[in-house]
């Protein structure tokens, strides 16, 4: 038996097993696929609207709304989260760099700003640069012209072959110095005939394994700053991070089972004992003293939907919180300003992330929440732009009570 | 303002419009077509795609369906490459009234539609995804029609006849002095400049807009506009169409087109012609009736939702005697909510009676019965100019696009598929839903010339148009318009947004499920990995609403 299951290897999943670790720990982590580290840009945006000081930011955003997730973790969880996760990300190789002093501000693919509090390496302040944006001509995923105004396309020789390789393809390439060598020789050429360069902006491909090397490297032969822009997923940076972060875990001994569908929680008198997970033959059983549900939202596949607008959580049966008149899931454009409606739907939990029944009594002892599955009040701030921020947050919150530590 | 000047103005690029245009053409007169957007983007291309039998309207409507049957045969005969001979059924579940079979029956032998009862056994063996609880079938000569390329051949056959079509020239004026029609000025969509046509005869096929270019030359046409939503489903869940063999209602045939199966329709009165509002609660109900028929129809992807507007002709009491007039469409005239007793007319209106001599009007109808209508309006253009040419189009067989030969019809995907597996150098697949590869988009490109749109791309090549909602492709797409046409970035991000609007308004009814976790997806690549932001110029509004 082990002392907490994990259900999910999304953000909330993977660094919640990564907070089990520091205490010590004998986890397990079962998750149907690659979350969604491979479908982000890879870096944590905590409250990517906030100008300036971030603390200020998010004791205003708890004060306004008490059942934000931020407010049910509190402030103190999201700082702890963030310390520790600091921590982590340079045992693993990928140190991601930031605070909550104010957030970065890099360059989009679009030419315009993104805000995310941490970043892992390559990402790096970018804004104010002069920069010249280099894409990989033939290559599907980036258009440097549409992110900046000086702009080139150079050859790589594995695209000859793989017009249509995936981001995390080419990063891969990026591995090997003869691939940056023949990048960089012709960059530099580009760059001859620019005055005023101050920066090197590539696609976020630089590298698969060791991306930090990868990238000094790189702006050692070009003889300026090299940075990442974040382009069509899969995230390289999110992958690095995924597996990294599995590489580690594995090696202290965390139990990750990749591709198996958990499919039933199992609740015994008051209790959470376990979950069923699919497989061939009969459904298999694990037993666990505390299950933290990371399953992710609408979007991760935590929460299922039909058309008649009606949502449900699939695996403990939980109630769901939604709107329930499917025409008001949507504001009247995909880019409103405004958050679409449909982002809040989720479970509610209570300050020790244990799931709430319709009643709003404790669903089952020994049973916890992390990440998107957890609802957000009406008028919040887009979950897109605390989306790390909040998984991390109520991750380590859900750990330190699975544990026992508080 | 640049002029050109021809016999006759004909206003709507729609299968009507397309239909006199080769008509007129072919009987040797100098006429003009003009389409405010592309070809087949009013109700011509949104319709259920069904070349009707005239079995659905037998037995409230044996003119129509007299028509119906008519026409499809002579459809058949002269463009059999816009047909695929799908078949039709008439099936009756255990829901459907048992009296309205032997009427119907009765109907089709009265009507001279050729009908062929099968067994379930023979039926499920056949289609194995019907409902088992299926009691009677028949077979009816139903088929599938692809409007785009009918629509097409007509503009190509017209024009090798010397008939000039311009797209994207909204009328916005018409010169009426004297009480004689001179003719009208056009707005350049693309350019915005202007454009004078002088005419001896405009004839209005304007569809569901017809009592908007009335206006434009004095003239109140009553309408009734009618809107009809469909579904398409990711699954060709039969190879032949089924019909329910009850009185017409909503939901009720189910077609299948390509890859997918069509459900269809409804029926709701509407003011203006570009309400195509689709409401999940009429979703719902499509899927409900889909699962009549399909019992698993619920469990399929819904790819698309789409609503079209019946240009009904609604006189309000007063119509003139030589009226052309006929009960029509694919919903059987219905009694309405105040029980009043709507039929539904293709009426050609001569509109000399209201002063204005030289202006024509057609509306209603169905697209199968385009060259009838077509027929009608033409021999009274003829009259006007004292001409006796008879009409041929019964008997021409229709040209084949050219791009049709040339394998540049972008936008089926076992051509796109083809052209992939059998390219010399492959080039990256932008849309990997549509299978539509950068050389395709290069060409598109190049063909629609300048202020070519993301969205004619869309429509062109289907790009975007997959499961994956444009998440990806809309990007790609994007940066390859830029690259090829040097539009500013600025221009680009604004082309992109407008893309994700347009893609996001046609897949909002139908998010749900797996739709919906792709629309998160999709905003999330959007807003976060490419940090697309709201529209600045659209800011100021109202957050909720
Ligand atoms: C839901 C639904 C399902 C249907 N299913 C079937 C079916 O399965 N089988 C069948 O046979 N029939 C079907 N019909 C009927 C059929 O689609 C229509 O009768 C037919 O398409 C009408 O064609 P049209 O050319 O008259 O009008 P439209 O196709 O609407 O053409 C009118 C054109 O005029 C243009 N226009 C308007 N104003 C201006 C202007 N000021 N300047 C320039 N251009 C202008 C518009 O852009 C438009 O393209 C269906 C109809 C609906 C609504």
């Amino acid at each position: 038996m082990d002392d907490v299951l994990i259900v999910g290897a999304g953000w909330a999943g993977l660094t919640a097993a990564a907070f089990a670790l520091e205490q010590g720990a004998k986890i397990r982590v079962i998750a149907q696929g690659i979350g969604s580290p491979a479908i982000t840009p890879g870096w944590i945006s905590v409250l990517d609207g906030a100008q300036g000081d971030l603390h200020t930011a998010l004791a205003d955003l708890v004060a306004h709304f008490p059942d934000h997730p931020y407010a049910l973790a509190g402030i103190e969880s999201v700082t702890a989260a963030l310390q520790t996760f600091e921590a982590f990300s340079a045992k693993i190789g990928l140190p991601y760099a930031g605070s909550l002093a104010h957030n970065h501000r890099l360059i989009s693919p679009l030419g315009g700003l993104q805000s995310p509090a941490y970043v892992p390496p390559g990402y790096r302040a970018s804004a104010g640069e002069r920069p010249l944006m280099v894409g990989f001509r033939g290559w599907r995923d980036y258009y440097p012209a549409l992110s900046g105004e000086n702009h080139t396309l150079i050859d790589l020789d594995v695209l000859n072959r793989q017009w249509d390789a995936p981001p995390t393809e080419i990063a891969r390439s990026f591995d090997y110095p003869e691939v940056r060598a023949h990048a960089a020789d012709q960059v530099c050429a580009h760059l001859n005939r620019l005055k005023g360069v101050s920066a090197v902006g590539f696609p976020a491909v630089l590298g698969l394994s060791h991306p930090s090397e990868v990238i000094a490297d790189l702006s050692q032969r070009i003889g300026l700053p090299v940075f990442e822009v974040a382009t069509l997923p899969p995230s390289v940076p999110g992958t690095r991070l995924f597996n990294l972060s599995r590489r580690y875990l594995l090696d202290h001994k965390v139990r990750l089972q990749i591709g198996h569908p958990v499919i039933r929680g199992l609740i015994e008198g008051d209790r959470v004992i376990g979950v069923e997970v699919a497989a061939a033959g009969k459904p298999e059983r694990f037993r666990a003293a505390a299950v933290i549900l990371a399953t992710g939202g609408l979007y991760g596949g935590g929460l299922f939907s039909d058309d008649r607008g009606q949502v449900w959580e699939p695996i403990f049966g939980l109630p769901v919180k939604h709107e329930p008149d499917r025409s008001r899931w949507f504001e009247g454009r995909m880019m409103s300003p405004a958050s679409h409606p449909i982002h809040q739907a989720g479970i509610s939990v209570n300050h020790q992330m244990q799931p709430l029944s319709t009643q709003g009594e404790v669903f089952a002892a020994g049973l916890y929440a992390a990440g998107h599955v957890i609802a957000y009040p009406t008028g919040t701030p887009s979950p897109l732009e605390t989306y790390e921020g909040v998984a991390l947050a109520t991750a380590y919150r859900a750990v330190q009570y699975a544990l026992g530590k508080t | 303002m640049q002029s050109i000047s021809c016999e006759v103005l004909i206003i709507g690029g729609g299968a009507t419009g397309a239909g006199i245009l080769f008509d007129l053409s072919q009987r040797g007169l100098k006429v003009v077509l003009v389409e405010q957007n592309d070809l087949g983007t009013g109700t011509s291309g949104r319709y259920h795609g069904l070349l009707h039998s005239g079995a659905r309207y037998v037995v409230r409507d044996p003119a129509s369906a007299k028509e119906c049957i008519d026409e499809n045969l002579i459809l058949r005969r002269i463009a059999p490459h816009v047909i695929e001979d799908t078949g039709g059924w008439f099936a009756a579940f255990p829901q459907d009234d048992p009296n309205y079979v032997p009427l119907w029956l009765q109907g089709c032998a009265q009507a001279g539609i050729k009908v062929e009862p099968l067994t379930p056994t023979q039926a499920l063996r056949e289609e194995p995804h019907l409902n088992p609880q299926v009691r009677e079938l028949y077979r009816v000569p139903d088929g599938a029609c692809d409007s785009w390329e009918l629509l097409h051949s007509l503009v190509q056959g017209a024009a090798a006849l010397g008939g000039r079509t311009l797209t994207y020239h909204q009328v916005v004026g018409i010169d009426v002095r004297e009480g004689r029609v001179k003719g009208a000025y056009l707005l350049n969509r693309h350019t915005g400049e202007e454009l004078q046509v002088e005419a001896q005869v405009i004839v209005n096929a304007a569809g569901p807009w017809a009592g908007e270019v009335g206006k434009l030359a004095g003239l109140k046409i009553g309408m009734s506009l009618s809107k009809g939503i469909m579904i398409a489903m990711n699954t060709r869940w039969t190879n032949v169409i089924i019909n329910r063999l009850d009185k017409p209602g909503d939901g009720d045939i189910l077609v299948p087109v390509g890859t997918v199966a069509v459900i269809g329709t409804t029926s709701v009165t509407v003011d203006h012609p570009d309400d195509r509002s689709i409401t999940p609660k009429e979703v719902s109900e499509m899927l409900d009736a889909g699962e009549v028929m399909i019992p698993d129809f619920r469990m399929g992807r819904a790819l698309r939702a789409w609503a079209g507007v019946r240009p009904l002709y609604d006189p309000g009491g007063a119509v003139s005697t030589q009226t052309h007039k006929e009960a029509h469409d694919e919903h059987v005239a219905e009694a309405d909510d105040e029980g009043r007793f709507i039929t539904r007319t293709f009426t050609s209106l001569d509109h000399a009676d209201q002063g204005v001599e030289g202006m024509l009007t057609i509306v209603g109808g169905k697209l199968t019965t385009y060259r009838q209508m077509a027929e009608k309006i033409s021999d009274q253009v003829c009259r006007m100019f004292k001409r006796e040419n008879p009409c041929r189009t019964a008997e021409t067989t229709l040209p084949t696009p050219e791009w049709l030969h040339r394998g540049k019809k972008h936008h089926t995907l076992p051509r796109r598929l083809q052209a992939l597996e059998h390219a010399a150098t492959q080039k990256p697949l932008i849309c990997e839903c549509e299978i539509v590869t950068r050389t395709q988009l290069e060409h598109a490109i190049h063909e629609g010339g300048p202020g070519v749109s993301l969205d004619d791309l869309r429509r062109d090549l289907r790009v975007g148009m997959g499961p994956c909602q444009g998440g990806f492709c809309a990007y790609r797409t994007a940066g390859v318009l830029q690259e090829l046409t040097h539009l500013s970035r600025e221009q680009a991000v604004e082309a992109l947004r407008d893309f994700v609007e347009e893609r996001f308004r046609g897949n909002r009814p139908l998010l749900w499920g797996h739709q919906l976790r792709q629309a998160l997806l999709d905003e999330s690549i959007y807003r976060r990995s490419l940090g697309l932001t709201p529209n600045p110029a659209l800011e100021g509004e109202t957050k909720h609403g």
